[in-house]
């Protein structure tokens, strides 16, 4: 049997590469401190990247430090800001996120699972984390968990208090006629057009229903592209199993609705699916019990999800 | 205190195209089956490094169809979909296909089967008792489970839960490649360009002959595919590299001249397979900061695709995969080993090169006119079969091309059941292509192989549940009984009289 741990210390350890965990662990880095951010998928960003939510909204208010994070991620993008807020490349943001926590000197790993937390007292001060190879234990002064519904809660020992069924999923779609599509209540912001496409559509797989009513839309300016996010599938609890019923439905229902849109809507007899969004949209669908001092939940709120709101959150996370 | 999530005839460790093939037969033949994917989806690398194309070890030379199972089950339905080439039953053909949709024909299969699946979840730390792997831990965001199992089948490509579980294995730092998919391209151009100058295209490499052949899959398949490492042939990279203007090594990352872009008609993307990163270690604090530079090179290089490549001057990426794909790394060391010359023996081969590449050496075997011993193919001229007892499988005998002029020949190589059987641990069988024991660790890597593989160890997995015995210990008989039952071919009419199966 392989026994074997690689120890590691620091100060902070990040749990989640979404938005808001790498810059948490950017800010914490300008303060100096050696941060590890943990990520069990492949690449960084979550809903902001791979989540196809690719819209950067106006910040809610004003804040230096976050406005100053704000202009760094749009530098590294190649992008200037605007009131209305800004449309980036998906996929750009992934390496460039990467490439901003290399240069902030923070650790971090893709494809880790965190499991068992390291305590001192009542504080989880780490976290176990395994991959392909011998397992990590990482020994911080203070555990962040940035993921979207507390992947940690159940190895930490917190009570689940409430959760809501309701998860969502995007797709990336080319070969449409721009000028032609049912774009209800189009605005343009920097960097594209958002709106809402004028479609109802409603379908079941494995049990599960999905369904989208003018789902909200993404054009990226002259990328041929378009991203329909609010693809909505109604679960009963969001536990694992479910959410992978779910996940995998939600391919489907994408190829339907694909199918659906190439039938019935304007200017999509062609349309085709470049990739459907690898993970569901689950914020705001389960709250744990926090007990204070043990560990900082950064979506332990309910609230949707938006990327000024990440910002924000990475920003007062260490607060 | 942990919960038991489920216990289940037959697990599956890792949802690449292996393990679903291993899922379904096990599935198929009876035996409750669950299976543990660590991404968002299923297949594995072929899946989130969009390898488009399933190298078409189901044909032989003179056109008979010598794979069948589950492997040509997944072409035909992508086929069906208009996701996949029509025409591909064809010599030397490659299935190429939209790789986003091999997602969905896998969650169809499963969701069909009754196959119980868990995504972006890790299986790990084996549960061995008098050592016999009798199930493992899975952490959820409800908490730590254990899932228990009659028999595991490790598809996780590095054969983790086995390694966890202390059986022996070999590594061989192998090449990985980040891949990327760009939109907006016009691959009539690229056609076109290499109609007026038919000269410039290579010759021979990477199962695809000649600009005759490009210009036939292009016209008569809908598939525009240029061959992987076709760059070092390609006068629009080499000569940009001798001017100076396009680098094709930077840092870690090396080889971004081998350029492979694949295409299907009607789509506007391609698919571009163009660097390397050698896996001196499958360690993520080795492999993290690679898969960032590497990341970094797609960018590198879609730019210079863009000012350099007919039909790419407006494409732009608009996917790219989330991690390095591994061709080969760490697999296990099992009571069969596979051979340079696609024999097999019994037990271990004694590896002069521990830490070869295994995908130089299946490059210079099949490929190259190599004076040393050690890479040179024994058996080109080859006119016969090569058959073992305990085949689960056949594909037709590889060929080096430079020596022969093709790729596959007339006649098959058994695959055996051996090579997925572990030593020093019970209940537990390797069926990622790449994974098996094999010398050089490559020889049965490709997605064909692998769903080959992976069905004969789902089925050996049910069956052993069924008869109680360990898996190593499945009468192989009775197995390929079973096999044939789900459509798998072993040999002709006469093999099969040869084997008591008719």
């Amino acid at each position: 049997m392989q026994t074997l741990i690689k120890d590691r210390q620091c100060d902070i350890i990040v749990i989640g590469g979404t938005l808001e965990g790498c810059v948490a662990a950017i800010a914490a880095a300008k303060r100096g401190k050696r941060v590890m951010l943990l990520e069990k998928g492949g690449s960084l960003g979550g809903m902001a990247s791979n989540g196809l939510c690719a819209w950067l909204d106006a910040p809610s208010a004003s804040d230096p430090d976050v406005d100053e994070i704000r202009t760094e991620l749009l530098k590294r993008l190649g992008l200037d800001d605007s009131p209305a807020g800004v449309v980036y490349p998906d996929q750009q943001l992934k390496v460039v996120l990467g490439e901003w926590l290399r240069d902030a000197g923070v650790t971090f790993l893709t494809h880790v699972f965190v499991s068992d937390p390291i305590r001192d007292g009542e504080k989880i001060v780490g976290f176990t984390a395994n991959g392909k190879t011998e397992p990590f234990r990482i020994t911080a002064g203070r555990a962040l968990d940035a993921t979207d519904i507390m992947e940690t809660a159940g190895m930490a020992g917190l009570e689940v208090i409430e959760t809501s069924g309701t998860v969502s999923g995007a797709v990336k779609l080319n070969g449409f006629d721009a000028r032609r599509i049912p774009l209800l209540d189009g605005w343009d912001v920097a960097g594209g057009t958002l709106g809402r496409l004028d479609v109802s559509f409603d379908s079941c797989f494995g049990g599960l229903r999905f369904h989208c009513e003018r789902p909200r839309t993404i054009l990226p300016t002259g990328t041929g592209e378009l991203l329909l996010s609010d693809l909505v599938c109604e679960v009963a609890y969001c536990d694992a199993l479910t959410l992978s019923s779910a996940l995998m439905g939600m391919r489907r229902f994408a190829y339907a609705l694909r199918d659906h849109l190439r039938e019935e809507t304007e200017g999509m007899a062609d349309v085709n699916v470049i990739h459907v969004a690898p993970r569901l949209n689950a914020y705001g669908t389960r709250r744990v019990s926090e007990p204070p001092r043990t560990l900082s939940l950064l979506n332990n709120d309910g609230r949707a999800y938006s990327n000024s709101a990440a910002l924000e959150k990475g920003v007062a996370a260490l607060r | 205190m942990n919960r038991i999530l489920d216990t289940v005839d037959v697990l599956v460790t890792g949802g690449g195209v292996s393990g679903c093939a291993a899922a379904l037969a096990a599935a198929r033949a009876g035996a409750k089956t669950m299976l543990v994917e660590r991404n968002g989806f299923l297949g594995g690398i072929a899946s989130s490094s969009m390898i488009s194309n399933i190298y078409n070890h189901y044909i032989a030379r003179d056109g008979r169809q010598v794979m069948r199972g589950i492997g040509v089950e997944v072409a035909d339905r992508l086929v069906a979909r208009g996701a996949g080439t029509p025409a591909w039953k064809f010599p030397d053909g490659r299935l190429v296909h939209d790789p986003e949709q091999l997602k969905l024909v896998l969650d169809e299969m499963m969701d069909e089967a009754g196959v119980r699946v868990l995504l972006n979840t890790l299986a790990y730390d084996p549960i061995v008792e008098d050592g016999t792997v009798c199930g493992v831990h899975v952490d959820t965001p409800d908490g730590r489970f254990i899932i228990r199992a009659g028999v595991v089948v490790d598809t996780s490509g590095e054969c983790d839960i086995l390694w966890q579980a202390g059986a022996p294995t070999r590594y061989a730092a192998g090449l990985s490649t980040l891949t990327f998919k760009m939109s907006n391209v016009n691959l009539e151009a690229l056609y076109l360009h290499f109609k007026a100058h038919p000269e410039t295209f290579p010759i021979g490499i990477d199962a695809m002959k000649n600009f005759d052949e490009f210009q036939d899959v292009w016209l008569n398949r809908n598939v525009l595919y240029f061959p992987h490492s076709g760059g070092e042939d390609w006068d629009l990279f080499q000569n940009a590299i001798k001017a100076g203007t396009f680098r094709k090594e930077i840092g870690q990352i090396f080889g971004m001249d081998s350029s492979c872009i694949i295409g299907m008609k009607g789509m506007d993307t391609a698919v571009i397979n163009s660097q390397f990163w050698r896996i001196v270690s499958i360690d993520p604090e080795v492999v993290s900061p690679a898969e960032l530079e590497a990341h970094e090179m797609c960018y590198y290089v879609a730019d210079f695709m863009r000012r350099t490549i007919p039909g790419f001057e407006h494409a732009r990426i608009c996917q790219i995969s989330d991690e390095l794909a591994i061709r080969v790394s760490r697999g296990i060391v099992g009571e069969e080993t596979f051979d340079k010359d696609e024999r097999t023996v019994r037990g271990d081969i004694e590896s002069n090169d521990p830490t070869a590449n295994g995908t130089d050496i299946e490059y210079r075997i099949l490929r190259s006119v190599e004076a040393d011993e050690r890479y040179k193919k024994s058996d080109d001229q080859l006119e016969a079969n090569i058959c073992v007892p305990d085949v689960i499988a056949c594909r037709p005998q590889q060929k080096n091309f430079k020596l022969t002029g093709e790729f596959v020949s007339n006649y098959t190589v058994d695959i055996p059941f051996g090579v997925m059987v572990p030593l020093g641990v019970e209940n537990i069988l390797s069926a990622s292509g790449k994974g098996v024991s094999a010398v050089p660790q490559t020889m049965l890597r490709y997605q064909s192989a692998g769903m080959a593989l992976g069905q004969a160890a789902g089925a050996a997995a049910a069956l052993a549940v069924q008869k109680g015995v360990r898996v190593r210990d499945v009468p192989i008989r009775e197995l390929q009984a079973l096999l044939l039952k789900q459509d798998v071919y072993l040999g002709d009419e006469a093999r099969l009289k040869t084997l008591g199966l008719v």
